[in-house]
């Protein structure tokens, strides 16, 4: 026993520290989602059958994707209110064109979010204009253009996108688990093992360091922000299209306080420089089964939108509570 | 001059313990009773406790064990605004004033209407109060309309001590607050925190210098490894017995031996010029060299560094490295060049505090971590800030821990090893001992050289004639924004080189 535990003693102090290893970042949040879905499987028994578990992954996969496009403008230390604006507009371009032909549609949306998001950046790096002012102006003209297109909900989505969320096996829906592992994968390895995603923390984590360091700290700004615009248009407005089967000029509208409460709860730095992808994505399913429950209870939207509401905020004062405790 | 205090007693602890996870940060500090008058110098190394010990006091943090005793009786902070309230105030390094706003609207900041009693505010009723009070506390007249910000720092350091005091303040801590003054400067501040006592107020001082210690202190309280080693009269300790004492041993400053430096021209300005606070400066550097700048705060010599770093905007005629003309329109520009910096503003400019230490020692030199698609080497990256961790003499608890976990000196030891790491072929250092111990000050000499002997440029900016006489091969001396003069930086030429950084410079008295 005890030449075991030398021996143990011995290959510790051999592993090398390493950064990445911060262990049970992620376990909080994630026994968090456990212990909601125990709790909403009690209430509702039937949230474990086939339909329910396919709601869940329909709702979970735009607020993850809106949240990632969230996480990488708040990485650098910009903020972007105009993420629901533009999941709005893509659902209501995406219900026309999709239908018609899907190569154009796709490669409308693209084009979507790379000016939408060079713009923000350029607002934000080139004219100086706050985040947070620059993006919320953009929000504005984003709704105004959805409306324009659509006033009121309707269009359609093609069968074989619908294919994607509806196909299961065992009840279990393949696709939906593989796109959630595969963008957070993406995240995990982009954040820790590519010398871009340490630019985009270093420049959160104090701009004027990371400048000294020789980081051009502006093209990084504007990339967040052409990133953020792409996965928004092309991966959060489009399974918000598929979500609805329609376009619709303002149903993105919630998405803009949910990826920041995601983001925030899903351990993300709200002033910059530090997130965490496996939180990230524990947040996202946080906010999911609250949400699924309250379907489940019946409750109809508005109220839906009032106890979110309040919840969201109890949730980002815990959040910002429990960080006050610690530094302090 | 044994100085019998007439005050009564202001301050002591018994017995406070402090951890940090493993860490004991302080083991059973029993502070010698402070009082009412008394100046009181707190020296130790880096990590010997004083700042967290400071904490406490201020209710900033607080303590494991112990009792914290104010005029006798026993209390317990439970945040900042208790400390403050009983009468304890921390004067830092920086200001903590408004500069856009007047001296008198600082003084009375959130308090104007209990001041002179009415909502509607009336300036000049402020102004005389100001004006009253710093005559009070200083014997001393400053124009109580000033805007801070066109006072100097030691005015601005007054203006912060009369606040505190008008707010009821016994007990004065100052942290390091001379941290970027000039020795004329500090002498003015010593002068008027000697002036201060004779109001029965308690003073903390603590600085690295310990010479300045020895200077202004009633009082030596020597801290070692969080223990409090001794309490005693300024005139029973000398400077060497108090070095022994911190640090366990008898070492002193220790500089490496000189090497020569090459004939061969490695980095050469012409005609740089910043606004209207340097002018025209040109001067070359050559390979193995290091050149010290020295100079008042405030004649250009900040600027000069900063400018071909390209962090502030410069006009220059041309600039050649290594035979090559560059330019350097910014940080991203220089650093392409191979030219880095290391900024003296530690916290703000060279720590990334919230990202590992890991990250931030390599942070000049992630492109040649990774491969072309940017994908980083996990194991080259590991390995090599461990190498440089043991290297540099980086102590940190892990390569993991968080930049702001480090103490001062070992935050600036990473940083000359992150630039060391880049391999570029020019520093430019600002002020790279300042604000570390005689430990860590002797590390970073031995470093800087080593850099000169590899063949590269050092310029490197310094308030310490001493360090500057035995570290640097020549000296440029800045004065209203020009070079005056470059002497050889040698032993014999030290009061020669002090003449030039004082000569017919003004200086505004406060």
């Amino acid at each position: 026993m005890r030449f075991f535990g030398r021996c143990m003693k011995a290959l510790k102090s051999r592993i090398p520290d390493m950064r990445h290893i911060r262990k049970n970042r992620a376990m909080t949040t994630w026994s968090i989602v456990f212990f909601l879905f125990f709790v909403e499987w009690i209430i509702f028994p039937e949230s474990l059958g086939a339909a329910n578990l396919q709601t869940i992954f329909i709702i979970a996969i735009p607020l993850f994707f809106a949240t990632l496009a969230q996480t990488m403008v708040m990485i650098v230390g910009s903020i972007d209110l105009s993420i629901g604006a533009l999941m709005s507009l893509t659902t209501c371009i995406a219900s026309y064109l999709l239908v018609e032909n899907l190569a154009l549609g796709i490669a409308t949306l693209i084009v979507l979010g790379a000016v939408v998001g060079l713009a923000n950046g350029f607002l934000v790096i080139n004219l100086k204009v706050n985040p947070f002012i620059a993006t919320f102006g953009m929000m504005f003209a984003l709704e105004g253009a959805a409306l324009t297109i659509r006033n009121y909900p309707g269009g359609a989505v093609p069968e074989s996108l619908l294919g994607i969320v509806k196909f299961q096996i065992y009840s279990i829906s393949i696709y939906e688990i593989l796109i959630l592992i595969l963008g957070a994968g993406f995240f995990w390895f982009f954040l820790n093992k590519t010398s871009s995603g340490i630019h985009f923390l270093a420049t959160g984590a104090s701009r004027s360091v990371a400048k000294n360091c020789g980081i051009n700290v502006d093209l990084v700004t504007r990339k967040a922000h052409l990133i953020c615009g792409l996965i928004t248009a092309l991966f959060a407005g489009l399974f918000l299209t598929i979500r609805f089967q329609a376009g619709s000029p303002l149903v993105g509208e919630p998405y803009l306080l949910f990826s920041f409460a995601a983001s925030a709860l899903g351990a993300t730095r709200v002033s910059g420089g530090d997130a965490d992808a496996g939180s990230l994505l524990g947040a996202v399913f946080i906010l999911t089964l609250i949400e699924n429950a309250m379907n489940l209870a019946l409750i109809d939207t508005k109220s839906q939108w009032i106890i979110e509401g309040f919840l969201l905020l109890v949730i980002l004062a815990a959040v910002g509570s429990s960080k006050k405790r610690r530094s302090g | 001059m044994s100085k019998k205090y007439l005050g009564n007693e202001l301050i002591r602890t018994e017995g406070i313990e402090k951890s940090f996870g493993p860490t004991k940060a302080l083991k059973d500090i029993s502070f010698k009773a402070l009082h009412e008058g008394e100046i009181r110098g707190l020296v130790g190394e880096n990590g010997a406790g004083k700042t967290v010990f400071i904490s406490i006091l201020a209710g900033i943090l607080r303590p494991d064990k112990g009792s914290i005793y104010w005029h006798g009786k026993r209390v317990t902070f439970n945040s900042p605004s208790d400390a403050m309230q009983l009468g304890i105030s921390v004067v830092h390094q920086g200001t903590d004033l408004v500069p856009e706003m007047s001296v008198a609207n600082n003084i009375f900041l959130g308090r104007e209407k209990k001041t002179i009693g009415r909502i509607v505010l009336d300036d000049k009723k402020l102004q005389d109060e100001a004006g009253r009070l710093i005559d009070e506390f200083f014997g001393i007249v400053i124009d109580p309309s000033l805007l801070v910000e066109e006072l100097d720092v030691v005015a601005q350091k007054v203006i912060q001590v009369t606040r505190a005091l008008s707010r009821g303040t016994k007990l004065l801590i100052f942290d390091e607050a001379t941290a970027q003054m000039t020795e004329k400067e500090k002498h003015r501040l010593f002068y008027l925190i000697r002036k201060l006592s004779n109001s029965r107020v308690g003073t903390i001082f603590i600085s690295h210098i310990l010479e300045e210690v020895l200077n202004v202190a009633d009082t030596i309280t020597i801290f070692r490894n969080g223990e409090e080693i001794t309490t005693s009269d300024k005139d029973e300790i000398t400077l060497p017995k108090l070095i022994k004492m911190m640090t366990g041993s008898e070492k002193g400053l220790s500089f490496p031996l000189k090497t020569t430096p090459s004939n061969d021209i490695l980095f050469s300005v012409y005609g740089l010029t910043v606004g209207n606070r340097l002018k025209e400066v040109s001067f070359d550097l050559r390979y193995k060299e290091i050149v010290g700048i020295m100079g008042l705060r405030g004649q250009g010599k900040e600027d000069l560094l900063r400018a071909i770093f390209g962090i502030i905007p410069k006009k220059i005629e041309k600039m050649l490295l290594k035979g090559k003309t560059v330019t350097t329109d910014s940080p991203f520009e220089a650093v392409k060049n191979k030219i880095a910096f290391l900024s003296d503003k530690r916290d703000e400019e060279g720590m990334f505090l919230t990202r590992p230490a890991i990250e931030n020692l390599n942070a000049l030199h992630w492109e040649v971590l990774s491969n072309r698609a940017g994908i980083i080497n996990h194991e080259q990256e590991v390995s090599q800030a461990e190498r440089a961790v043991r290297k540099y003499d980086v102590r940190t608890s892990s390569l993991g821990s968080l930049g702001s976990s480090l103490s001062g000196g070992n935050k600036q030891k990473l940083l000359v090893a992150r630039l060391a790491l880049a391999e570029p072929d020019l520093f430019l250092l600002c002020n790279p001992t300042y604000g570390v111990d005689v430990g860590a000050k002797n590390q970073i000499y031995h470093y800087i050289a080593e850099l000169a002997t590899l063949g590269k440029g050092v310029l490197m900016t310094s308030d310490d004639i001493n360090e500057v006489v035995n570290l640097c091969h020549r000296v440029i001396i800045i004065r209203n924004g020009m070079i005056t003069n470059i002497l050889p930086a040698t032993v014999e030429n030290s009061h020669e080189i002090l003449r030039e950084v004082y000569e017919s410079v003004e200086i505004k008295n406060p």
